[in-house]
């Protein structure tokens, strides 16, 4: 097991920089470029603008830039954010715990959604139960998250003004303790609600498979013909086995948890990481974008390996050698 | 001022982006509720005697201050800003953007400030400038006071030139423009000291330029800093020491910093000390607003005041709430279409003047903003005082005129209906940003007309910084584009459209026209100005370097329970938010 575990992740090094290699690419090959998008009416001086370029390491060319890069990136310094003129991973560290929060309360809804509908759903195929919660499911899949923000917004803080429009606190308010923790409550339930409901949909139609499969397996109908009852077959027969494709997926959005959801922060002005990354891109912010593409990357291939030991650990048939 | 400028420049960046418009019509259309109300549609003078009309402010009153929201109503001594973004860099010299900037005004004072209707005055400091226009004195007013209790010195005005002319400074300030003597020696050079700065006394901070210039004194416009708290030892080079000073701010200014929490809001509370008078509401909370809901979080009295996209819905919502006041000015900027005068097609006076001709602008505009933009002839904003557009043409839409100009040029139609010259057909690629308020508009209308013409446009469509780099790089025949106006004119004409200039994009190039630029630049009197400047309007709206649009409005509205904001399109509120009140 941990012999597995250091090969996993020996074997990262050369695709982490493989994969900084085609980031970087991709990132300084796109037209454009921060001074010029930036002071694109400063009236600066094209002297001015020419040292700008010089201080950025904008006028590099591209193999210097990401020699430079890499040096010090080996020393965990990913160079300092363009825009906001402090090292990258401080401004990751400061935007992502928004992010992160959301996305983790939104998930473990989803999971709580999902899970059991999906659980419901299968036992009792195509039955109307069924079909109403894979209509909902399919709503919840094909629904973009904006139009479902904005219609809880105008729900819900334009007309009822029962919940907050935006932000994550109340603006001025100098709350302590449980008062601050129903503030932030407060503004975390609509866009908490939107990722959960969008996501939901899907994790619901993977439980229902896997359960589906599980129950026509032959020890459920020895099982059952054992004269146990349905509730035991199901949750402790069946569920356990259905639940090993569902703990992969589990690990599997690790990244996701930190990446930020770039359009529901956006519409309820949560101050994470998905809208500062946009906004790189826009920018052209190329150390900023290039520390987060990372972030994102190495935490896919942890996601990865997460997944791969949790299957593991579920499912004492697969051993890691 | 750079700093206005460089906001100008983001303001721009954001009309590019972001629809909103110009006021010029009376706000008569109210609806028939406000008649029975103590409504007071139009414009008219603040309590504090502040005149909007005569800084080009369309004021809109509310109606019913009663239907204001509990959640506001209860703030009894705070402000709410609402604001899009910020980088949180609280410092003017190194600010990313003008919502930054704006945050900076409340907390910070300069030596020099831009008036509402543009011109330069004292602020912090009374200055003069000799009659030879080569030396600039800058004295400290009594009772300038940093936070910490400490007098505002020479020094500290000296500091912050110093860090502007860093060879290190990476901020988006140019101080070359100033034309400090010995700012060359010192920035691209070896020496230790700018000769032109000298501190006279305590107080007394003098300049001596190399050439004198009327815009300079923008150009002088730098922050009080304090140099015992940003770099008591500073030396040259030293600039990393400064920056982490970024986001906690020490400044004589209005509003005292108290916290910001990264992306979400920032907390001030007034500086009792502020040498102007202490400010009338005790706090001040710039809060975040997501794009598109700055109207709804007023509405819901989240915050008091937002800038809102001036469209005629949100001046009917903003209206039908009652309680908001509607603040509506020219925004300083206007649209353009880019043609490349050194391409043989548009090399032409009459091609480009057909073309423009032929654009039918008005009903684009119209269309766009409804009367809240005005169609431009001349590239000033009606606001400036070198505004002035007599004798100029106006290009009233006409297709026969277009035709008619083409064929003088030489481009006549062929057998196949389209225009032909010297064996080549006349096609046009128009590059823009999609999707954009204006050009989603226009282009289809300007395809439309131009065909008619016998001219075909294909269209090509990019995002911003890849429009702003080809733009740059002059790759681009024909395009739409915004461009900022600053206080002085020379910035945005100079910039603009003399021969290689930065922002000359469209290779324009007309001797009378760089000679004019530079008499205006020399010129210290700007009632000596203003005829230089006609008559540089005058050529440019006859020779057309680029096709002239639309200038919008920018609009604030605001919970009208905070009286006494002061504002124009030069000089935002912020500057003189100490005036502000919470009324009853």
């Amino acid at each position: 097991m941990w012999n597995y575990l250091a090969r996993r992740i020996l074997q990262m090094i050369p695709i982490i920089i493989g994969v900084s290699i085609i980031l970087f690419l991709i990132i300084n090959l796109v037209p454009g470029n921060f001074i010029d998008s930036k002071v694109s009416s400063t009236h600066m001086t094209p002297q001015q603008i020419q040292h700008l370029k010089d201080i950025y390491g904008i006028n590099d060319p591209i193999y210097l830039k990401y020699f430079k890069w890499i040096k010090g990136a080996v020393h965990f310094d990913f160079g300092d954010s363009f825009t906001y003129q402090k090292p990258v991973s401080t401004v990751i560290n400061t935007y992502v715990w928004n992010s992160f929060s959301i996305a983790l309360v939104a998930f473990i809804l989803e999971l709580l959604i999902a899970i059991p509908i999906g659980i419901i759903s299968a036992t009792r195929q195509y039955s109307k139960t069924d079909m109403i919660f894979t209509f909902l499911a399919l709503i919840g899949i094909s629904f973009p998250s904006f139009f479902l923000g904005y219609i809880l917004i105008k729900v819900f803080a334009v007309n009822l003004h029962i919940l907050p429009l935006a932000g994550l606190n109340t603006p001025g308010s100098s709350y302590i303790g449980f008062a601050f923790i129903i503030d932030r409550l407060k503004h975390m339930i609509l866009p908490v609600l939107v990722l959960a409901l969008i996501s939901a949909g899907s994790m619901m139609r993977y439980t229902r498979t896997a359960v589906l499969e599980i129950v026509k397996q032959d020890y459920i109908r020895t099982a059952r013909a054992k004269g146990l009852s349905e509730k035991v077959v199901i949750y402790k027969h069946a569920l356990r086995n259905a639940l090993i494709p569902i703990v992969t997926l589990i690990g599997l959005s690790l990244p996701g948890l930190f990446s930020g959801a770039i359009i529901t922060e956006s519409i309820f002005g949560i101050p994470g990481i998905g809208k500062i990354a946009l906004e790189a891109v826009t920018k052209r912010d190329y150390p900023l974008l290039m520390g987060f593409s990372l972030f994102v990357a190495v935490l896919t291939l942890l996601g990865n390996l997460l997944s791969d030991i949790f299957y593991a650990i579920v499912d004492p048939r697969v051993k890691l050698k | 001022m750079k700093k206005k400028l460089a906001i100008l420049s983001i303001v721009l960046s954001i009309i590019l982006t972001i629809p909103a418009c110009t006021s010029k019509s009376e706000t008569g259309d109210t609806s028939g509720s406000s008649s029975l109300n103590s409504s007071s549609t139009g414009t008219k003078a603040s309590q504090t005697g502040f005149d909007y009309k005569k800084y080009g402010v369309e004021y809109t009153s509310a109606t019913d201050s009663s239907k204001s929201p509990k959640v506001a109503t209860d703030r009894k001594d705070t402000l709410v800003i609402g604001l899009p973004d910020t980088t949180g860099i609280f410092n003017v010299l190194y600010g990313d953007n003008s919502y930054d900037w704006y945050m900076i005004y409340t907390m910070f004072d300069f030596n020099v400030d831009v008036d509402f209707d543009g011109k330069a005055i004292p602020a912090a400091t009374d200055y003069t400038v000799s009659d030879d226009g080569l030396t600039y004195t800058f004295k400290i007013k009594d009772g300038v006071k940093f936070w910490d209790g400490n007098p505002a010195t020479a020094s500290d005005l000296e500091f912050a030139y110093y860090l502007e002319a860093d060879p290190k400074y990476d901020g988006p300030s140019d101080i070359s423009k100033t034309y400090i003597k010995g700012l060359d020696a010192y920035k691209n050079g070896s020496a230790d000291k700018i000769e032109g700065i000298k501190v006279i006394d305590d107080k007394t901070l003098q300049i001596t330029v190399e050439k004198a210039s009327g815009p300079a004194i923008y150009a002088l416009q730098v922050p009080l800093l304090e140099k015992k708290y940003y770099g008591a030892d500073f030396k040259k080079g030293d600039t990393a020491k400064v920056k982490e000073k970024n986001g906690a701010p020490m400044g004589t200014g209005q509003y005292k910093f108290v916290e910001y929490k990264a992306g979400q809001e920032l907390k001030l509370v007034a500086n009792e000390n502020y040498f102007k008078g202490a400010p009338k509401i005790k706090n001040l909370i710039f809060s975040i607003t997501p794009t598109g809901q700055e109207l709804q979080r007023v509405m819901a009295g989240e915050t008091d005041i937002d800038m809102a996209d001036v469209s005629p819905d949100n001046m009917k919502a903003a209206k039908d709430a009652g309680f908001i006041d509607i603040y509506r000015f020219p925004t300083n900027g206007y649209g353009y279409v880019g043609l490349n005068d050194a391409d043989p097609k548009f090399s032409d006076v009459k091609v480009r003047q057909a073309l423009m001709y032929a654009l039918n602008r008005a009903a684009v505009v119209e269309k766009v903003y409804g009367e809240y933009a005005r169609v431009v002839n001349i590239p000033e904003s009606n606001v400036s005082w070198a505004y002035d557009d007599e004798g100029c043409n106006t290009y009233e839409y006409n297709l026969d005129k277009a035709g008619q100009l083409l064929d003088e040029a030489g481009w006549k139609l062929n057998s196949n209906g389209k225009r032909e010259k010297d064996g080549k057909e006349f096609k046009i690629k128009f590059s823009c940003m999609s999707p954009h308020p204006v050009t989603d508009i226009m282009v289809p209308v300007m395809k439309d007309d131009y065909a008619k013409l016998g001219i075909d446009v294909t269209v090509e469509n990019l995002d911003w910084p890849t429009l702003q780099q080809k733009a740059t790089k002059k790759q681009l025949e024909a395009y739409f584009m915004a461009s900022g106006l600053t206080p002085d004119p020379d910035n945005s004409l100079a910039n603009a459209y003399k021969s290689n200039a930065s922002q000359n994009y469209y290779n324009y190039k007309n001797d009378e026209v760089d000679k004019l630029c530079e008499d205006g630049l020399n010129e210290i009197s700007t009632e000596k100005r203003k005829p230089i400047y006609k008559q540089l309007y005058k050529i440019l709206n006859n020779d057309l370097p680029v096709l002239f649009v639309y200038q919008r409005s920018d609009m604030w509205v605001a919970n009208s329970r905070i009286k006494n904001y002061e504002l124009s399109s030069f000089r935002d509120f912020f500057y003189n938010l100490y005036k502000a009140e919470i009324g009853k």
